[in-house]
């Protein structure tokens, strides 16, 4: 009564997958190794100077916001001004966010000395950034010369 | 590269033509890949920017260069017509130097 089917001794139907598992994990590890990193950066803008047949209105001093780097010496971090104000690396930010709050455009300059480091002043921008500051300007010696 | 704590992304500075000003430490320029005397950098990117309509420049700087030096490449740069710069930089990993500091959480309300 046994019920036979199909031939005995055949080949077996199970397919090996390890070796293809294998592959593909060691396919899965190269491409995370080479995903392309996107560059990331700080937005940032120089001023132009205004065309000569057009008169452009000065922008009002008062309500200029320029924060400036001022050089300690190499190993001490650069001193931070508010337009004439002291301010300190902790308390700029919240200081940043106080001045614009109620402001619509958010435009804000920056100037540093000569001896600071690059890096300083890209840390100023991505405070003023994370402050809400949309447009963040350079000052060049140029355009401190009105040029 | 600087690093800093919140860059945007700039997928347009990985594109072919992307106009790319490095500054080195030693206050060497490069153009893309090329050393460049900082003088012929302004006809330079003239030149490149003479027919596109976006009109921005990708700035690499090391982030121990003197400010003053990458400022006057700036300079050359917006004698260009340039106004528009991208700084690029990296993202920082925790523990920051110069981090901002942690935000208060807000005071707990309705408490005894």
């Amino acid at each position: 009564m046994a019920m036979a089917v199909g031939p005995k001794g055949g080949q077996s139907a199970n397919m090996n997958v390890t070796p293809l598992i294998d592959v593909l994990l060691v396919l899965l590890i190269i491409f995370m190794v080479i995903t392309p990193l996107t560059p990331k950066g700080l937005d940032a803008l120089v001023p132009q100077p205004p065309p000569k047949d057009q008169k452009q209105p000065p922008p009002t001093p008062d309500r200029t916001i320029v924060v400036q780097l001022i050089d300690h010496g190499a190993g001490n971090p650069p001193g931070l001004k508010i337009n004439q104000d002291e301010a300190t690396w902790e308390t700029l930010q919240g200081r940043l966010e106080d001045i614009f709050k109620t402001r619509a455009e958010k435009v804000m300059f920056v100037k540093g000395d000569d001896n600071v480091p690059f890096a300083d002043v890209a840390s100023v921008i991505d405070i003023a950034h994370s402050a809400g500051v949309d447009k963040v300007g350079l000052i060049t010696a140029k355009i401190e010369a009105g040029g | 590269m600087a690093q800093v704590n919140n860059p945007t992304d700039m997928h347009d500075a990985d594109k072919e033509d992307a106009l790319q000003v490095a500054v080195t430490r030693d206050d060497k320029v490069f153009f893309g890949t090329d050393p460049i005397n900082p003088d012929d950098l302004t006809q330079k990117i003239k030149d490149r920017l003479a027919n596109r309509t976006d009109k921005r420049v990708f700035l690499k700087a090391d982030a121990r260069a003197k400010y003053g030096w990458v400022v006057a490449v700036v300079d050359d740069v917006r004698a260009a017509g340039v106004d528009q710069l991208g700084l690029l930089t990296e993202q920082k990993k925790s523990g920051a130097f110069n981090a901002p500091p942690p935000v208060t959480p807000p005071a707990p309300t309705g408490g005894q």
